[in-house]
């Protein structure tokens, strides 16, 4: 088992946010939750990496704890090392280049030389087709571009796993088509993935199983194909608008 | 001109002690610890509020009182105007490094660096471009203080000018030397600090077209 989450408590001053939240991912599953705005989703993903402390419950990499420092894992930012993590607002670091964006993570984190770490660079650069804008700055970039490079940043570090919180929300629509195509391709090289989002489409193509929040509660999880036409909850049905009573009422 | 390589060396060692001192404070007090931040920001309104003219006089009269020793004017010049500069650059740092957006922060920290790595390669860089005006008019406001050093001794160049006048004075009372030295100090004055404050228009006008 990859990832283990069990009995996840999170609360924002007395919002109970996460309410005993367990799920488990294994390796090279690609796992989508779905669920409206302020189900949870995003705080159950920053939960991951320690971006947001928890209040109960435990969290295990590999079977290794990580919620509390240990022998294995120190500080969170060895966690981190093994847990990548894209944001809607991609976050490049507006002093340097495409470049030197993907190998900081590499040559101060992991001591990589700056040669090795510009190759694994380049290499990422070409598979999202942005090798010709190497040395640009991020306020040249176009949102879709700047994802891309966010994506790229988060794999140079060879993670275990890739957390993508809404990473579309912000684009574009034919922005948001040449990202999910990334993702994809991250997919079949059989990168373990949890993707917080609202594109149904993608999530039914791409997801291996989908995880339907609602009110800091997991109310379902099941396959995309069962999810997506005959899921087991009403919740969730409602949620994809399946009942067609409900639509009008006079 | 001795009075005017004095008051150039005291503002400049003051100045690059207080850009050294001055950032690593900054940043320590984006700290939330309480135990830090507290006493670093009553130090802060300590050496804001109260004149450094003041402390000057508190640290001549205190040392020597206390330690029993006589010390060097000009060295405790330079202690008095360096924790005055650190002081106010620190604030400067704490602000801009406050204002970036917490994003880049979070960003840093999901890629595994550690806190320092983070301030040194990501924070800092961003708040350089922008808090360099700031400091150059502090350098600016620092110089001009440093006149007041005379009044602990130093032969400062406002003092060194009124013993030339003085001087002047006793063996020619129809002179206009000391009409003429305070034009003197005025073009010094001048040369030294408006230089200064073009550099810091100029900068200004390129920090906001980022």
């Amino acid at each position: 088992m990859l990832l283990r989450v069990k009995n996840l408590k999170k609360s924002f001053k007395e919002n109970l946010v996460l309410d005993d939240v367990s799920y488990d991912v294994e390796k090279g599953e690609v796992i989508a939750i779905l669920g409206r705005s302020g189900c949870g989703k995003s705080t159950l993903l920053r939960c991951i990496n320690g971006l947001e402390q928890i209040q109960g419950g435990e969290i295990y990499l590999n079977e290794t704890l990580i919620t509390k420092p240990n022998a294995k894992y120190k500080h969170w930012s060895e966690v981190r090392k093994k847990i990548g993590m894209v944001f809607q607002s991609y976050d490049l670091f507006p002093h340097m280049n495409v470049l030197n964006n993907i190998i900081l993570g590499p040559m101060k984190v992991e001591k990589k030389s700056k040669e090795d770490a510009t190759k694994e660079a380049l290499k990422l650069l070409e598979r999202v087709s942005l090798l010709e804008k190497k040395l640009a700055y991020p306020r040249e970039l176009s949102g879709g571009q700047k994802q891309r490079v966010a994506i790229c940043r988060a794999l140079s570090m060879n993670p275990e796993i890739i957390l993508f919180d809404e990473v579309t929300a912000a684009l574009d629509p034919e922005m948001v088509r040449e990202v999910l195509d990334v993702i994809k391709g991250v997919k079949e090289e059989g990168l373990t993935m949890i993707v917080v989002t609202h594109e149904m489409a993608f999530a039914e193509k791409v997801a291996d199983k989908i995880i339907f929040m609602e009110k800091g509660k997991i109310l379902e999880i099941n396959t995309p194909d069962k999810f997506f036409h005959s899921p087991r909850t009403i919740e969730a049905r409602r949620f994809l608008n399946l009942d067609d009573t409900d639509a009008y009422v006079l | 001109m001795d009075g005017y390589a004095i008051t150039i060396k005291i503002s400049i060692i003051a100045l690059i002690l207080s850009i050294f001192l001055g950032f690593i404070i900054g940043v320590m007090m984006t700290s939330k610890n309480k135990l830090i931040n507290v006493p670093l920001k009553i130090l802060l309104e300590a050496f804001r509020l109260i004149h450094p003219l003041i402390w000057l006089f508190v640290f001549f009269f205190g040392v020597s009182y206390i330690f029993n020793i006589q010390t060097d004017n000009i060295v405790i010049s330079i202690v008095v105007f360096t924790l005055w500069g650190t002081f106010e650059i620190a604030d400067l740092v704490r602000s801009y490094l406050q204002s970036l957006p917490k994003s880049q922060y979070e960003s840093s920290e999901a890629l595994g660096l550690t806190k320092i790595q983070m301030y040194i390669y990501v924070l800092l860089p961003q708040i350089i471009i922008r808090i360099t005006p700031s400091i150059v008019n502090l350098a600016t406001r620092l110089i001009k203080t440093t006149t007041l050093v005379f009044l602990i001794g130093v032969p400062e160049v406002l003092k060194v000018s009124q013993n030339i006048i003085q001087v002047v004075y006793n063996s020619n009372p129809n002179s206009y030397i000391s009409l003429t030295m305070y034009l003197f100090l005025l073009v010094i004055y001048f040369i030294t600090c408006y230089p200064l404050s073009l550099l810091s228009k100029y900068l200004e006008k390129k920090v906001s077209v980022l």
